[in-house]
């Protein structure tokens, strides 16, 4: 702790604030930094006001169940922030400026220091102003209906936030980690890929079972509610809406049970933040060159062999194909909505449209051609503009193999 | 006897199940310009990077002026300077922001880091574009950044990759007029290379690294002079650097390499 506070480690931040200013300044210096900075404002802004308007909402939320004394619904308000605060990265990850902090390892930062500023760059992410925003919205809401409650409620937000950030945090060192490597970024890719696909599949699958709802008695909806509260009150939103709720009661012992619950649940997101971090700041290398060196020697079959322009362009392809998880996907997934909404041979709405949505939904992915066919291939452009063919040869086959692969 | 500048014993890095540096075995005389060889791929990087402290060995043991990294790796950061293998220069600063911010992180007080900061840039010859971003300036204007970055805080021990790729001859001559007077000073330097004539000139030992074993280690002399009884030559017949390497690494022996005999 002493040396994340030491006069050496409080000037290496004073240098670190420094410079992200200076790289701020000097960014406005072009006109692409402006847009970008304009682009940034008004994304902060966006998402501000939409915390803004949540954390209104979930204030008022907060007051009523206060005010008319039924605070077990607590966690009803707590769950959206928890979903909120992990989510947003993900949507918010195409715009959101990454920071690489591993080009601090050479000089001389403490791994408190390391792991320090690793968290507060997580502050400023949107996801946590958006999270912060609902929880003060939440605060607010409980203190003005029972002001005696500030210091529970203060308690328990506070924890609950830094289970969300410490979380987070985790979460995104991890999927760092193994975004790294080919392999598990194809694994990883696939497992979201299917999750996305799966997903789609929900709604005809919900509407095919629909009838089969309708005869859940009563006294089972009860129980498979009563079941799911009992989960969810041993987990963060649970435990922090819990512990307002038993303090509210008089309850401080069982208060303080589920306070400490949620601190061992940040201490937990924490540790495995810290294993992570730990490993990064004692040079573990995810780099794959070296593996690539060693398999470069590895000669493989020819399973494409094309002569002529044609057919070093068609085969570029397959190869760009067959080593894209994403490529596969979007070749796969039409064919599976297509059989699945195709299937419906009723009358129902379902059945009638599912087929024509099905295969419109198949000619999505030839949107893209209608842009820029060649925008994936970076700066391998210049090939073919190097090339000694015309470009009609190159295009051709670019456009017919991703046509094909639609 | 002086405590090694560097020594590793038994050092070795896999990653998966490839190799890239195999029982690497040496030691670095405090004071010594050390020239650190190998065709690409050899290992040469991978073993820069774990001396420095960015790369954890498999296993093996290295120290640096004495110490392990570990519990000293604070102490020992400060004393080695580093111009890594993508030079991790901060795009967006000017050179003069990105040595003082290089200089703040090592510690150095405000004035120390304008002071050296002013100096380099002269020395470098890159005071005259204060404007200019980083991300402008020409790869050869980089490496003299990063080089200049390496140095500010005064290391006692500089490991240097590939310092010379990229660099037009004016300024390899600034480098090596720099280089040179670190060595007079006390300093020692580790450096990669493949311009081997510069690692003749400059460097007075010579270790060579293939295929992550290492494969020589001597003074220049001393490899020279293996050289010439292997291949059965008078000792007087002076061998050049290439001539030494192309050798250890079996590349000079046997069957020349097969032209191509349909390049015009």
């Amino acid at each position: 702790m002493a040396v994340m506070i030491s006069v050496a480690a409080r000037g290496q931040y004073a240098a670190l604030a420094e410079m992200r200013w200076r790289m701020l300044l000097n960014s406005l210096r072009t006109r692409r930094g402006n847009f970008e900075l304009a682009a940034r404002i008004l994304g902060i802004g966006f998402f501000s006001l939409l915390g803004l308007a949540m954390g209104i909402g979930l204030g008022f939320g907060a007051f009523e169940f206060a005010s008319d004394g039924k605070l077990q619904f607590l966690p009803f308000l707590i769950w959206p922030v928890l979903f909120l605060w992990q989510l947003t990265p993900v949507m918010v990850a195409s715009f959101q400026e990454h920071v690489d902090l591993s080009v601090l390892l050479r000089f001389p930062v403490s791994f408190g220091s390391y792991l320090l500023q690793y968290l507060v760059y997580g502050l400023f992410d949107i996801s946590s102003i958006l999270g912060g925003i609902c929880l003060a919205g939440i605060w607010t809401g409980l203190v003005c209906a029972q002001p005696h409650l500030v210091a529970w409620v203060t308690l328990a937000l506070v924890a609950f936030a830094a289970f969300n950030l410490l979380l987070t945090r985790m979460i995104f060192a991890w999927l760092d980690r193994w975004l790294a490597q080919r392999r598990t970024r194809e694994i990883l890719g696939m497992v979201f890929l299917f999750l996305i696909l799966g997903a789609q599949l929900l709604n005809p699958v919900y509407y095919q079972h629909s009838g089969h709802r309708s005869r859940m008695t009563r006294s089972a909806t009860v129980h498979a509610l009563h079941t799911a509260d009992r989960v969810q009150s041993v987990l963060p939103p649970g435990l922090a809406g819990g512990a307002i709720h038993e303090a509210a009661g008089g309850y401080e012992i069982k208060a303080l049970a589920s306070l400490g619950g949620l601190a061992l649940y940040a201490l937990a997101a924490g540790a495995l933040l810290g294993l992570r971090l730990r490993a990064e700041y004692r040079g573990e290398s995810l780099g794959e060159a070296p593996q690539r060196v060693a398999k470069a020697e590895v000669t493989r079959g020819k399973a494409f062999d094309f002569a002529g322009p044609i057919g070093a362009v068609v085969e570029k392809e397959l190869r760009y194909l067959a080593r894209s998880g994403v490529l596969l996907y979007s070749l796969v997934a039409p064919l599976i909505m297509l059989f699945v909404l195709g299937r419906g041979g009723g009358a129902s709405f379902a059945a009638r449209y599912g087929l024509p949505v099905g295969v419109a939904y198949g000619f999505l992915g030839l949107t893209r051609l209608v842009y820029n066919s060649l925008g994936g291939e970076g700066p391998g452009i210049q090939l073919y503009f190097l090339s000694p063919i015309r470009f009609r040869t190159i295009l051709l086959p670019t456009m017919t193999g991703k046509v094909v692969a639609r | 006897m002086d405590t090694p500048a560097i020594s590793t014993r038994g050092l070795t890095r896999r990653f998966s199940d490839f190799t890239a540096v195999d029982d690497v075995t040496f030691g670095v005389a405090p004071g010594q310009f050390f020239g650190f060889l190998g065709p690409n791929g050899a290992g040469k990087s991978t073993t820069i990077k774990m001396l420095t402290g960015l790369l954890e060995p498999t296993s093996g043991q290295m120290e640096i002026l004495g110490e392990k990294f570990g519990s000293s790796a604070l102490e020992l950061k400060r004393q080695i300077g580093v111009v890594p293998e993508g030079m991790a220069l901060l795009g967006r600063l000017t050179a003069s922001e990105y040595l003082r911010f290089v200089g703040r992180m090592y510690g150095l007080d405000r004035a120390t880091t304008n002071r050296r900061t002013e100096e380099l840039l002269d020395f470098m010859q890159l005071a005259n574009e204060p404007k200019k971003l980083v991300t402008d300036f020409s790869h050869g204007m980089q490496k003299k950044l990063a080089l200049a970055a390496a140095v500010i805080h005064g290391p006692k021990v500089l490991f240097l990759d590939e310092p010379s790729e990229g660099v037009d001859a004016i300024a390899a001559g600034t480098l090596t007029t720099m280089l040179q007077g670190m060595i007079h000073r006390g300093a020692t330097i580790f450096l990669t290379s493949h311009v081997l004539e510069i690692v003749e000139r400059l460097c007075s030992h010579v270790a060579i690294i293939h295929k992550g074993r290492l494969v020589a280690n001597g003074s220049l002399e001393e490899l020279r002079a293996g050289v010439a009884i292997s291949l059965g030559e008078s000792s007087n017949q002076k061998l050049t650097l290439e001539e030494i390497f192309l050798n250890v690494i079996g590349a000079g022996a046997g069957e020349p390499a097969q032209e191509l005999s349909w390049l015009s």
